[in-house]
């Protein structure tokens, strides 16, 4: 059964960690041939999401905002929520 | 102050894992604390000596429980709770456990809450995020360092290595990372105390709750042990065909070329 595969892509120092990339797969294996959707949140993630197609990822959302530079669960879970809501 | 303090009781961890018919024998294992919570405790009793109140340290288990609470009484915690499962809950989550202990606490007027980082066998993590979420209370994870100075809170937390400053206020739900304290071994005269301090026993009836409203959201499907590492191999003889044989295991039997 296809499924539709929402993977959250973790941002340290400018870099994509490379349990993202382990997500992406593990994300390809549960899709079944479904869209793999990455996301990133941050202040400046753009340039990252072709990495993350690099790895798999058939398409990716990104969240950008200032407020967004630090990790705070109050602020990637309203960001992530959104995601979610708009998908 | 009104403290309360999660505990999880756990493997010694000595312990040797087996695991028959599925799941883990527990026969004859030693049981302790969860390490982190036992942060968690030592923490409550230094702010309550600080700052006054009164420490109720939580369980969510079965009746051999106990004894752990009664650790954390004879360690100086005031009143200990222990929500018995053991018949209404065969196959427990996170999700299950942090919605009793949230039912428990939501009119508790709890000021703060203070549970481990994470138990040392399930390692999920999620049930004090999970507790402060529906109790909707800010939260903060594997925290080294506590102040609290009337309502506002300083907090330093372990990020991976890092350290990070966090200013917030009460009520709170915090997680211990070590580091945060050296838990003190209870006394002799604190292991006489604590027979007579308050231990409630409470079942799902007690908190309104029903069987379905705390099924779990996830399902165990297998547990094994991790596979035993294999031997390596040390190849010999000649290093020109050494090489020719490497490249061949490598091709044929790691599969990695």
């Amino acid at each position: 059964m296809a499924r539709k595969v929402l993977v959250l892509g973790e941002v340290r120092d400018g870099s994509l960690r490379n349990v993202s990339f382990e997500a992406v797969s593990a994300g390809k294996t549960v899709a079944e041939g479904g869209e793999v959707i990455g996301v990133l949140i941050g202040d400046s993630v753009s340039a990252l999401g072709q990495e993350l197609i690099q790895y798999g990822a058939d398409r990716v959302v990104t969240v950008e905002g200032e407020k967004l530079k630090s990790y705070t669960s109050d602020g990637y879970s309203q960001a992530l929520l959104a995601v979610l809501e708009s998908e | 102050m009104n403290i309360y303090v999660l505990m999880k009781r756990t493997f010694d961890t000595e312990e040797k894992i087996t695991i028959s018919g599925g799941k883990i024998n527990e026969d004859g294992a030693e049981f302790i604390i969860n390490p982190y919570d036992e942060y968690a405790v030592e923490e409550a009793i230094q702010v309550r000596d600080a700052h006054g109140g009164e420490v109720t340290v939580i369980s969510v288990g079965g009746e051999e429980a106990e004894k752990q609470l009664r650790t954390a009484l004879a360690m100086g915690a005031d009143k200990a709770v222990l929500i018995n499962t053991e018949d209404d809950v065969e196959n427990g989550d996170q999700f299950t456990t942090s919605k009793i202990i949230a039912e428990y606490l939501k009119d508790k007027n709890a000021d703060l809450i203070i549970a481990g980082n994470v138990a040392i066998d399930g390692g999920s993590g999620q049930v004090g995020p999970r507790v402060a979420e529906l109790l909707d209370i800010p939260y903060v994870t594997t925290i080294t360092k506590l102040t609290i100075e009337g309502k506002n809170v300083n907090i330093v937390r372990d990020v991976e290595g890092d350290s990070e400053v966090i200013e917030t206020t009460l009520p709170l739900l915090v997680t211990a990372q070590q580091g945060l304290n050296e838990p003190r071994y209870p006394s002799l005269p604190g292991i006489m105390k604590a027979k007579k301090k308050p231990l409630d026993e409470l079942e799902l009836d007690d908190l309104d709750l029903e069987e379905n409203d705390v099924e779990a959201k996830t399902k165990t499907i297998e547990i094994y042990l991790p596979a035993q590492k294999e031997a390596g191999k040390i190849l010999s003889g000649d290093l020109g065909n050494q090489v020719k044989e490497l490249v061949q295991l490598l091709h044929t039997e790691a599969k990695v070329v």
